[in-house]
This record gives structure tokens, sequence and C-alpha cells, in this order.
């Protein structure tokens, strides 16, 4: 394992913002985490990073460790240059690896402007670059594509691509749900300081999916349409939706009688669209009822790691 | 790990306006003011009834207008305005701005060595201070050596080998109030604060002490007995030796120093002008004066480096 959370917990004064969070992370893996405003996520990041310390638990890191937490904050006296000079030196690490950063994430141009005169996106990829230069084996992101335009998320979700091929082990946070979903092969979703689930995407929504799936049915002959769905015994419910569609729930076994059936009553069959469930709807199932306070149920299972999930 | 952070430091430093800033006024400013001065009184003095026969133009001259005058000058009566405000501006550039800019959670980040990365900031923050003085103070001399060539043309009298070591032991003595402004910049939040606690803190602090030390004495001193009196009025004027403010400049004239043989003095430890110079005793310092400067210094060093030590054990970083 690359990074190991064994029962992290954070209380600041009286507040508990993290309560026994155990997690592990293979090396090269890439893991989003997910959680809403206040979940956490980044007092977990903080503590892996060695900002803040645990008030109990263990974190257990192989290899070196880089991190941009937040917002990545620069000297804005300083060139970009010269702000990833005085990481390196800070570091250690030779200042050629500077240049090779700042080429890694187009900034090679702009090195010698000041960073305040730098865009929210150039600062994104400036700390990004700043935390690529000492080549970590484990990488914290927190919420990188945080004010980027879209251009800029997708730059921004091409590099952590790059960087999750050469073999590093990544954990990032953000909130953009759909990016994580395409980045992350898993993720981890945390709500008032615990993990509520663990896993696969493809596990999860197994795990926290709707049972069944959402079937439109494009047809000229709405009404008869539905009324023939609402009398079959496999369909869970069923509506109409205005401009003619009917829209079914039917278990993912029962996919197959729907086209059949239509044409056995002879009504005409425009289009069959499942709606396919997002990371989004899972993330909402996973934290949607965690608004209230966790209960004991909910702390002695938080000991288990691995695909889990807590809902 | 401690080199490291204190070339990093001391690299960024140089993009600092306000160190460049700082070595202006007092190296170049400062000995401007004086030369000018000095070039305006020689200019009315000189040929007058009041010069003594160009005496008295020569030695103000001597005084105010050469290499090693201006030197002296500037340590024994210009660093002392300057000593707590160039520690609190370094102190706050290399703790305080850190917070300001959100750059702990780079600096710290994954650092197992936390007290190291402290420490090579402090080594960062005498380091620059003693920059900024010996910079000063050769600037000084340079403007000093062009005045006399220029303009005055006096013979050059003065003790460097004393001068030297005093400089170097002035930039020893420039940690205790580094460290408390590193302290302060840690303890409070506004930049501000810190560097108005730094400069007016120490002497605010032991204005009371003596004030209510020496209000405690009164009461139970003895109308009647003199000697007494005398003893705790001794003691009053013992008390201050042990002052942080007190010990911060060593080329300031202690308490009767000046007697026992001072800088500029006419006695025999004495360089400058000489028996007739009207400006003997402008600044006077003893050798074992200067000892219990730095050691008192040292003291208050290392006090205030434990605190600071202490209050970034464990802590946290939420900025």
């Amino acid at each position: 394992m690359s990074l190991t959370l064994e029962q992290i917990t954070k209380n600041f004064r009286g507040f508990q913002a993290v309560e026994g969070v155990s997690f592990a992370l293979e090396r090269g893996e890439v893991v989003g985490f997910l959680g809403p405003n206040g979940a956490g996520k980044t007092t977990t990041m903080r503590m892996i990073a060695g900002l803040i310390t645990p008030t109990s638990g263990k974190i257990r890191l192989e290899g070196k460790l880089s991190a941009m937490i937040e917002e990545p904050s620069f000297y804005p006296y300083l060139s970009g240059l010269e702000n990833l000079k005085y990481a390196a030196t800070l570091a250690g690490i030779p200042e050629r690896s500077v240049g090779a950063a700042l080429e890694r994430v187009g900034l090679t141009e702009r090195q010698h402007n000041r960073v305040s005169a730098y865009s929210q996106g150039m600062r994104q990829r400036l700390g990004l670059a700043r935390t690529l230069m000492t080549e970590p084996d484990v990488l914290l992101l927190d919420e990188p594509t945080n004010g980027l335009d879209p251009q800029g998320v997708a730059d921004m979700r091409d590099l952590i691509r790059d960087i999750s091929s050469t073999g590093m082990t990544v954990l990032l946070s953000s909130h953009i749900l759909a990016e994580v979903e395409k980045i992350c092969p898993r993720v981890l979703i945390i709500a008032k300081g615990r993990i509520q689930a663990d896993g696969r995407v493809r596990e999860l929504f197994n795990q926290l999916g709707a049972e069944g799936v959402s079937m439109n049915i494009d047809t000229p002959e709405v009404d008869k349409a539905l009324e023939l769905m609402k009398n079959q015994s496999w369909v869970q419910d069923v509506f109409a939706h205005a401009g003619g569609t009917v829209v079914a729930r039917i278990a993912h076994d029962d996919l197959f009688r729907v086209a059949p059936l239509m044409v056995e009553h002879r009504l005409p069959l425009l289009g069959l669209r499942p709606d396919v469930e997002s990371l989004e709807q899972i993330y909402l199932r996973a934290v949607g009822d965690k608004t209230l306070a966790p209960t004991r149920a909910d702390a002695a299972a938080q000991g288990n790691t691995g695909n889990t999930v807590k809902a | 790990m401690i080199f490291r952070v204190a070339l990093a430091e001391l690299r960024k430093a140089r993009f600092k306006k306000r160190f460049w800033v700082l070595f202006i006024v007092m190296g170049v400013l400062v000995p401007l003011l004086q030369v000018l001065a000095a070039y305006f009184i020689t200019r009315s003095v000189d040929g007058s009834s009041l010069d003594g026969g160009g005496n008295v133009s020569s030695a103000i001259a001597q005084n105010a207008a050469t290499a090693f005058s201006l030197t002296r000058n500037f340590l024994g009566a210009a660093l002392p305005f300057f000593i707590l405000p160039i520690a609190a501006i370094t102190g706050s550039f290399l703790i305080g701005e850190e917070r300001g800019f959100k750059m702990w959670k780079v600096i710290l980040v994954a650092q197992p060595n936390r007290p190291g990365v402290l420490t090579g900031k402090f080594l960062a923050g005498v380091t620059l201070l003693s920059m900024l003085i010996l910079a000063a103070a050769v600037s000084s001399a340079v403007i000093g050596f062009l005045a006399n060539l220029l303009l005055f043309q006096v013979p050059l009298q003065g003790d460097w080998g004393t001068l030297l070591p005093l400089l170097l032991l002035q930039c020893l003595v420039v940690a205790a109030p580094l460290a408390l402004s590193m302290l302060l910049s840690s303890l409070i939040a506004s930049p501000a604060m810190s560097l108005i606690g730094t400069v007016l803190l120490p002497s605010i602090l032991e204005g009371i002490a003596l004030l209510s030390i020496s209000s405690q004495l009164n009461q139970v001193t003895p109308l009647n007995a003199p000697f007494q009196a005398l003893k705790i009025q001794n003691l009053l004027q013992e008390i201050p030796r042990y002052f942080l403010t007190r010990n911060l400049n060593l080329g300031t004239g202690f308490a009767g120093s000046s007697a026992s043989g001072g800088l500029f003095g006419g006695g025999g430890g004495g360089f400058g002008g000489g028996g007739n110079n009207p400006f003997n005793n402008l600044v006077s310092f003893s050798w074992s004066e200067i000892g219990w400067s730095v050691m008192v210094s040292a003291v208050y060093a290392a006090a205030f480096a434990l605190l600071f030590w202490l209050a970034w054990r464990r802590r946290d970083v939420l900025d």
C-alpha cells in the first residue's frame, strides 16, 4: 500500500471534524475523494500532508508525498519561475527540474511574469507544476479544478490523466463529480467526518444505485403505451412525459421485454433510451441522509475498509 | 534542511523591496545627511573666529564626514533607532508573511523536520539582518571616503581594528529582537500588530517593570535612612542593564563608561580626534559592557527562540 489511514480522528476544541476515517490506497491508484462542504475532506488531506496532527489514529505513507491543498498559494511578488525555484531549493531538488515542470503545465512562456498577474487557471497549473516537480509517489489534489473555466477543467483533467499514467498514486478531491467519474476508477465518499462509501465506481453503482433502470419509450401513442405498461407486473413504476415519451422503471432483467411488447400490441416505437445513472446520483444517495448526526451503528461500522458502503 | 531553508529565504529576500528601502535609508540617506550637515557647518565656521585656526572645522569633518566616522556614527548613533524596526520587518517577512500568503501549507507540507524549517528561517533572518547592517556600514564608509576626498580632505583617523569586531558582534545581537519578532508574528495574526508589538512591547514592559519596582521600593524605604535610599537608587540604576532594549546596541555608551576611556574619549583606550576633540564622548563604550550586552542578548534570544519553538511544536496549519 502507498498510503494507509487507520482510524484517523481530528477534534478541534470539541468539534469532531473527522472521526475514525480508514482507507488504503494502492500504488498507482487514482482515487476520487468526494463529500459536501465541511465533510472533512480537506482536514483529512491536511492530516495526510502533515499540516494537521491527528487527535488519534495512524497514517502510514510509503514514498514521497506532495500536495496541492485547496487554492494553490504563491508569493505574489515573485515570478512563477522564482516561486518554483524557491520550492525547489526548499525540497533540495535541482533547479533544472523547474524548467521541466513549467513545460509540463504549459507555463514556460509566462514563467518570468509575476504570479500576481496570473489568471486562476495559470495559478492552478503552476500549483500542479510545483507538486509534480518533486516527483512524488503519492499526490494529494484538493479541488484542483476550482475556479477554472470549462477549457481549464478539461486541460486539468488531461494533466491528471497524464500523471496517473506514470504510476503515481493520486487522491483527488473535487466537487465536479463528472470529472471525478472520468478520471478516478475508485471513489471515497465522506460526510460528517466519516467515510460513507469506498469502492470502484461500477461497484458503487451496483450497491448504491437505484433498483432497475428508467427506460424512455418514445411513441406517438402515449396514452395507449402508458396503459399497456401499467398493466405489466414487471414494470415497477410508469409515467408519461409531455412530448411523447413514456418513462417506465424496469428491473435490469426485464429490459428485453419492452420492445416485443410494443410490437405485439402494434404500437409504433420511435426509440428506446435508458437513463444512465451518474456518479452524482450515487453521491447524493450516499451523503443525502448524512445531514443528521451519525448513529452508533455507523460508528461501529466505520472501522471497515475496502469496498464498503454505509448508507 | 536548515541551510536549504535559509538559502531559499535569502534568495526570496532579494525580491522584497522593503529590504532595499531599508538599506537606502540606513546606508545612503543617513550618511549623506551627516555629510551635508558637516559641509554646511564647516562652510559657515571656516575662516571665522570660531574656527580656532581650522581646528573646529577639521574636527567636524573628522567626526561626521570620513569613512571611519560615518561607519562609527552609523553603528553607534543611527543603528539604535533602526535595530528594532528592521528586526520586526524581517520577522514579519519570515513568519507573518507566510500566514498572509497562505504559504505555510506549501512550506510545511509532508515536512517531517518542522524545527529544521523554523531554525532555517531564523538563520536566514540573522544573516539577512547582518547583511543589511554590514551593507549599510560599508556604504557609510564609502560615502565618507568620497565625501572626505571631494569636500574636506582632512587627515584620516580612527581604529578600524576595534570598530570591525564591534560591527560583527552587533550582527549577533540582532538575534534577540529577531526571535521576538518571529515569536510575535507567530502568535499575532495581524502583521501590523506584530510589527508594532516588536518595536514597542519591550520598552513598554521594561518601563512598567521599572516603575512598579521603584514604586514598591519607595514604599519600603525608611525616610530617615539615606544609606538605604542610596542603595536602592543604585539598584534601580542597575536594573535596566538586564533589559533587552538597553543591550541591543553595542555602540551606544553605557552609564559611566566614558569616564573609563570611551571609544572616542580622550583616554588611552579611545580613538578619534584626541584631547581637543569637541565630539569626545559622543559615542562611548567598553569591552566589558559589550560582553555583558552580548550575554544578555543571547539569553533573551534563547528565551524567545524557545517560546517560538513551543508555539510551533504541535501547531496545526489551517490557513
